[in-house]
Order: structure tokens, then C-alpha cells, then sequence
């Protein structure tokens, strides 16, 4: 049953209740770095689109198998790029392989950058991942000064 | 004030007050470069964010950090949005993506032991708390009412604010905050909120309500 919106007073009741249910003790800091997030726009930008990511999953979900590693795969029309995640390592294929540089972006953090092998393989460790565990992250794959991104993701903390 | 001139529908030269744009037209705007447009879209949009990660039960912590990856991935999202309007649909999917996202791998790396630890049953839902449909349609309600006060000017959204504001705020001290007239407040109100109540959002939601009854 929704509550009476068709008169003024129901309305702004109802409204009051949904906006104290957006509320957030560090609003005005999210907003702020939301907004800042517009200096990552690149207009000419390639962009590789998640398109399998293991905790989304059902099948994986519905095994809860602790230990398996994450997975995510992001592609677009020339590249695809597979991350897993062990423990504390990022393991990466780049397909199709080649002279490749990878990136690990992070907002507000240098970049790390890492040389992929001639079968398109690389691994970033915890030691020089640092604080890249927290937060948003994208990699970023160049090859022949041709970049592509991939979309943004989250790597959740370790409890 | 916040300008922009306006490349698509605006008279050549004329310049529109961001805040009194509709979110389609802060969608084109910021996908063609305008920070203020992009500003001013997160500024509408955050409650929405964080009315949905607070759905997931995610802390404050984890809502920032879900917020973030969200307006990242907007930010390379907005040249393919094809439908502007639809953007209050991809926030909601996008921000549920994310928090499911967080509560899996938050499972994964927790051990518990099954024998004695009860979240067991609970986490194996992924984060689907059995909800009742009272709290389904309380939540469907504060999106659609999220999303439709997005679509409100500045004007409006501040006059209303000020209207819910606790402790109450008196008309004369509301007056001198808006630059609006004492005698003016109350037909801006009613217009505020028949305007929210047009919304796409909430007419889908006030439609749906008239069928039932």
C-alpha cells in the first residue's frame, strides 16, 4: 500500500522519508570526488566493456567456494583482456598478445605500470599493489601508442 | 550562476542556466564536455546512489567506494547512452550491480564456520535479504522519488529541502534563503510538487497505484 501522494502534504511526507534514505555522513566528500571523476572522461578513448565478471556470476555464487579466484573478463572489438585475482596477485592475458603495457589506474594514486610477456601474461603482487587494494581501479592495455581502457571496477578489501 | 551554451536545442548563442536543465539535456551536455553539466548531474543524482547502497545494507565506507566506481564508469558510460532520459535507470542497475559485487566478495574472503555461524543461510543469498513487500515497495518508492526530485530545478529542489528541513524553517527565513517572495512560497511549492509528481519516475509509480486501487 503506498502511502497518499496525490495530495501535497503525502507527498512531501513521502519525500522527506526517500530523501533521509539517500542520506550519507560523508555526502559531500562522495560528491566531491564524483565530480572530480570528470577529469577521467577521454572522449577518444577505446573502451573494453566487462562483459564476465565471476562475482556476478549465479553458477560461481551458487558454489561458495571460498577460494576461488575473482574473474573478469573485459572485451571489445580488437581486445580482450582476463583478470584473475589469487590472494593477494593480479594475474593478466592480454588477447591477442604482443608488445603490450599495462596500466593499473587508480584515482588519486601514481599508476603502476607492467610489461606483458609474448604470450600477453602479466602479474601485479600485492607489495607493489599497495593501496590499489581499495578502491576503483581500470587497467589501461597500450600497444603501438593505440590505448584502451577498461571500464572501471572494484576490488573490495580484504576484511 | 552556471552557464552553458547549449549545442543541440538552444537558440544559437543563448547560454541556459545549468540547474534548470532536465537531466536529458545534462546527460548531452556533459557527454560533449561540460563539467558543470556533470557537476550538477552528480549533485541530483548522489541520494539515489546512496538510497540504494543503504538497500544493500553496504557501511558508509563501502557505499563511498560503490558510489565512485559507479560515476567512473558514467563518466566513460556517457557517449553511449543512447536514451538520456533512461539514466536514473542505469544508476539504480549500475549501483545494484556494484553492491552485489562487494557482498560476494566480501563472502569469499570471510571464513565462517557452517556449524555455528547462522550468517551462513543468510550470505548464501548474496546479499537478497528476504524482504518483505512492504520494504519492496518502500524502496521502489524512494527510487521513483529520487529520481523524479533529480528532475526538479535548483530552485525547487533547495525551496522543498528548506519545506522538510528539522527543526523547521519559518516562511520569512525560507524568503530571505531563496530570494522567493512569502506570498510566493506556497503556489512554488504546489507547483514543485506537481512537477514531481509528473516525473517520468513517479507517474509510472502513481499510474500503476491507480490500477490497483
Amino acid at each position: 500500500m503506498q502511502p497518499e501522494m496525490r495530495t501535497d502534504e503525502g507527498l512531501l511526507a513521502a519525500l522527506k522519508e526517500a530523501l533521509a534514505s539517500g542520506e550519507h555522513p560523508q555526502r559531500d566528500l562522495a560528491v566531491a570526488n564524483a565530480q572530480d571523476a570528470f577529469s577521467f572522461q577521454r572522449l577518444d578513448e577505446e573502451l573494453a566493456q566487462l562483459v564476465y565478471d565471476s562475482l556476478l556470476d549465479a553458477d560461481s555464487a551458487t558454489r561458495r567456494a571460498g577460494e576461488d579466484p575473482r574473474v573478469m573478463v573485459f572485451e571489445n572489438d580488437t581486445i580482450s583482456i582476463e583478470i584473475e585475482i589469487v590472494g593477494d596477485t593480479i594475474v593478466g592475458q592480454v588477447v591477442p598478445p604482443g608488445e603490450v603495457m599495462i596500466t593499473v589506474e587508480v584515482p588519486e594514486q601514481e599508476p603502476f605500470h607492467v610489461r606483458a610477456d609474448e604470450l600477453g601474461c602479466f602479474s601485479v603482487t600485492a607489495s607493489s599493489l599497495g593501496a590499489l587494494r581499495r578502491g576503483p581501479l581500470r587497467f589501461q592495455i597500450e600497444r603501438n601508442q593505440h590505448k584502451t581502457f577498461t571500464q572501471w571496477t572494484y576490488l573490495p578489501p580484504a576484511p | 550562476m552556471l552557464l552553458v551554451p547549449l549545442a543541440s536545442n538552444a537558440p544559437e548563442g543563448r547560454a541556459v542556466e545549468i540547474s534548470e536543465l532536465a537531466t536529458a539535456e545534462l546527460v548531452l551536455a556533459a557527454a560533449a564536455g561540460s563539467r558543470a553539466a556533470w557537476d550538477e548531474l552528480v549533485e541530483r543524482f548522489t541520494p539515489l546512489v546512496f538510497s540504494i547502497t543503504a538497500r544493500y545494507r553496504l557501511s558508509y565506507a563501502d557505499a563511498a567506494d560503490v558510489s565512485q566506481t559507479v560515476w567512473l564508469q558514467l563518466v566513460q558510460h556517457l557517449p553511449q547512452l543512447r536514451e538520456p532520459k533512461a539514466l536514473p535507470g542505469w544508476i539504480a542497475t549500475t549501483v545494484g550491480h556494484e553492491c552485489v559485487r562487494v557482498l560476494r566478495a566480501r563472502h569469499r574472503v570471510t571464513t565462517v564456520d557452517p556449524q555455528t555461524d547462522g550468517r551462513l543461510q543468510e550470505d548464501s543469498r548474496d546479499g537478497a535479504w528476504p524482504e518483505s513487500d512492504e520494504e519492496l515497495l518502500r524502496q521502489e518508492r524512494h527510487a521513483a522519488l529520487l529520481a523524479g526530485f533529480a528532475e526538479l530545478s535548483q530552485r525547487q529542489r533547495e525551496l522543498l529541502l528548506l519545506l522538510l528541513a528539522d527543526p523547521p524553517v519559518s516562511y520569512i527565513e525560507i524568503s530571505d534563503r531563496t530570494g522567493i517572495p512569502v506570498g510566493a512560497i506556497g503556489p512554488t511549492r504546489a507547483r514543485a510538487l506537481e512537477r514531481l509528481r509528473r516525473s517520468p519516475a513517479l507517474a509510472a509509480l502513481l499510474g500503476t497505484d491507480l490500477i490497483e486501487s
